[in-house]
């Protein structure tokens, strides 16, 4: 199932980061990367990318330098800063908190839970 | 991507000299429409030219991808500028990105937290030598206690207005911005107070911590009760 794109748009920036705390990266490949951890789930269209690049680079967190290929093209090589990996980690928590609790929300338990609750209530309201 | 085609940093992507004027002619015309000049702020930290080149290189890679999966170059470039995005969108996108976002207000936040404890501690470090060379001009404790009041209040008053003012993080900014002015007064203290006699530094050492420990206590009560007026006010004007 393809997620919601309101929720990608939202998370780009903290995606580009999380690929880039692994490595220098261009455009292209963080676009390539973040298909390939998703397993082709997180699909965007990638002229959507450079805004969320551009600004990241305008507020420090990411740093940008043009580097010629061996094939002769200026590519522009991303980089994170300190303060991204900082916003980052912040970033990962406040998500992970988030998910967990929609999961416990939206009923993320596992079967056997599942059915120890149901048991359970049938005893009571027997 | 129809297929993963993972791009090493080594891997170089054809020269945009060895396009068809085809494909050429076609990634110019999209990336004219695209009007990059009237989408950049105009701040100067990223140029034109450099984006345009950026978004072509981006777009070659894909043609090239595209290729090597076996379609035709023109099949290629549709496949590579559909991927890409219209127009309309990455414009909408730079739309957005343009307006302040959370970085950037939590940026701003956080200046403007520091800017004001760091005016509350210049007014501290003035009001109250001040107030007691006044007082003992005069012969009067009112000033004293004036001044210390401002030493107190000082900041309870920076931390209520960022409470009041900013939108997230204000307990937390308050304490660190108050911390980071008041810590390097410890030591202060306790240099002034090595002046008076030998021992006297364990004294302004102290006194330094206490009031360390009062004034970020002071900045986080005095966020938490501007944040819970936000709050309160916000709950009002909805109703």
């Amino acid at each position: 199932m393809e997620p919601d794109r309101e929720l990608l748009k939202g998370n780009t920036p903290t995606l580009v980061l999380a690929v880039l705390r692994d490595g220098p990266m261009h455009g292209y490949g963080i676009a390539r990367e973040i298909e390939r951890r998703s397993n082709n789930a997180l699909k965007f269209k990638e002229g959507t990318l450079y805004p969320a690049l551009h600004a990241l680079e305008r507020d420090g967190m990411i740093s940008g330098v043009w580097r010629k290929e061996p094939g002769g093209r200026d590519r522009k090589i991303y980089n994170i800063s300190d303060a991204g990996r900082s916003f980052l980690v912040e970033r990962t928590s406040a998500w992970q908190s988030f998910t967990t609790a929609i999961t416990s929300v939206i009923g993320g338990q596992d079967e056997s839970t599942s059915s120890t609750v149901r048991e359970r209530l049938a005893r009571e309201f027997k | 991507m129809r297929a993963h085609h993972q791009q090493s940093e080594s891997a170089s992507p054809a020269n945009s000299s060895e396009q068809s004027p085809s494909t050429d002619q076609r990634i110019e015309s999209f990336l004219d429409r695209l009007q990059i000049d009237t989408l950049h702020s105009n701040d100067g930290t990223i140029s034109t030219e450099a984006t345009r080149e950026e978004m072509r290189s981006h777009l070659l890679m894909l043609i090239e991808a595209y290729i090597e999966l076996g379609e035709t170059e023109e099949q290629a470039i549709s496949s590579a500028l559909r991927q890409f995005g219209k127009e309309s969108v990455i414009k909408r996108a730079h739309l957005r990105s343009s307006q302040p976002g959370d970085i950037q207000l939590e940026k701003r936040t956080w200046r403007l937290t520091l800017l004001g404890f760091a005016a509350a501690y210049i007014m501290t470090l003035t009001i109250i030598p001040m107030g007691i060379r006044v007082a003992n001009d005069t012969g009067s404790d009112k000033l004293v206690m004036i001044s210390n009041l401002g030493l107190f209040g000082l900041p309870v008053i920076v931390g209520l207005l960022t409470g009041m003012f900013s939108d997230r993080r204000s307990v937390r900014n308050s304490m660190k911005a108050a911390g980071l002015m008041m810590a390097p007064n410890i030591l202060l203290d306790a240099l002034r107070s090595q002046t008076l006699g030998p021992t006297m530094w364990q004294i302004g050492l102290a006194t330094g911590t206490v009031v360390f420990v009062f004034w970020t206590l002071a900045s986080m009560l005095g966020a938490a009760v501007g944040a819970g007026t936000r709050r309160l006010v916000k709950r009002v004007i909805a109703r």
